[in-house]
């Protein structure tokens, strides 16, 4: 059998990319880095020959278009395109979470001062206040009272784009100086680490210390949950322990990984590089069944897996 | 393994010593007057001020 085939999408080159390439030829694909800047979509496009598509695209908005792209020409991609689009919005992912009945900390969305303030006085001070789009802790707040909700709300009306004008509410839960991070590779909770900070924020892009955990019955239960509610795939699931139990916080599309590797113990680009291969292996074996591409390549929505 | 083959490079951003048998795009360099770039072109060899941070950017 020949190898799969399997492009790997990226702009800036990190660690993370280059592990997983060397992973991925370890076990036994042809990997086509596609350098994305230099990337083009046109809707004539024959489509590539690749059997999976593996995009590492910094940008949120960039990583969208390239799944949604790539999806249009038949080719799986990881994440699928509706994964990224849930999960790079946090008020998105909120909503598939309360749909699927996923435990998390009371959130919300409004549009407007008053009415923000109206769920802050329901979930109780102090709240948190996050851009719905966005990543590493930037321009998270916590708000103890009414007047700070008003002057950041002030700042995201005046001087935000289209975006800022969809304020997302939390409330805030008091963590015991760490969160939970589990990493989810299909349907499989591969590890876990604790993020410990002095900050209240518990980013390692802050600064925060990861020290590797043991993947529990209870976390791999609602971290898989957590990655089915919002299409599976390969994600990172972040949890927040509350005295109600654990609460998802958000999940990450574009899973960063080179600090959890020693702490856990656990080879995670050689668990991601024989998940993708599999994954190609199943969509090749589709299309020569004779699937179209678009149903070889569509996700499944409980699974994440191809269709 | 090919050799190493260290070349210097001067930008206008600063100056940086390259093995260009090593180099791939996306890859980020940093040049002696503390500029990172990101290697935008292999043959020939382009470089530029890699993009400032976004706000959509991350994981």
């Amino acid at each position: 059998m020949t190898p799969v085939r399997i492009a790997l999408v990226h702009d800036r080159l990190r660690p993370e990319e280059k592990m997983l390439r060397a992973a991925l030829e370890t076990a036994g694909a042809e990997v086509h880095p596609v350098y994305a800047p230099d990337w083009t979509w046109d809707s004539d496009d024959v489509a590539p020959e690749v059997d999976l598509a593996l995009i590492r695209t910094l940008s949120h908005a960039r990583t969208l278009a390239l799944a949604r792209a790539l999806e249009a020409q038949g080719v799986r991609t990881v994440n699928a395109a509706h994964v990224v689009d849930v999960c790079g919005d946090k008020a998105a992912t909120s909503a598939a979470l309360a749909a699927a009945g996923v435990p998390q900390p009371r959130s919300g969305v409004a549009f407007s001062v008053d009415a923000t303030l109206r769920l802050c006085e329901a979930f109780g001070w102090p709240v948190v206040l996050k851009p719905t789009i966005g990543s590493w802790g930037r321009m998270v707040a916590r708000a103890h009272d009414a007047e700070t909700v008003e002057a950041l709300l002030e700042h995201k009306q005046v001087l935000g784009g289209p975006q800022h004008q969809t304020f997302y509410v939390q409330e805030h839960v008091d963590k015991p100086g760490r969160d939970l991070r589990v990493f989810v590779v299909g349907e499989r909770a591969i590890a876990a680490i604790a993020r410990e900070s002095d900050d209240w924020r518990t980013n390692t892009a802050r600064g925060a210390v990861a020290r590797g955990v043991p993947v529990t019955p209870e976390l791999e239960a609602i971290a898989t949950a957590a990655a089915r509610a919002v299409g599976g795939g390969l994600l990172a699931v972040d949890l927040l322990e509350s005295a109600r139990g654990p609460r998802v916080g958000e999940i990450n599309h574009g899973l960063e990984f080179r600090n959890s590797i020693e702490p856990t113990g656990v080879d995670i680009p050689a668990e991601i590089a024989d998940w993708l291969v599999r994954e190609a292996e199943r969509g090749r074996a589709r299309r020569l069944d004779g699937a179209t591409p678009e149903a070889a390549a569509a996700p499944d929505v409980a699974t994440g897996a191809s269709s | 393994m090919s050799p190493v083959t260290l070349q210097t490079v001067e930008t206008p951003y600063g100056r940086l010593d390259v093995d260009p048998n090593d180099l791939e795009l996306g890859e980020l360099l940093v040049s002696d007057d503390g500029v990172e770039l990101e290697v935008v072109g292999i043959d020939p060899l382009r470089l530029e001020p890699a993009p400032e941070e976004a706000e959509d950017w991350g994981e």
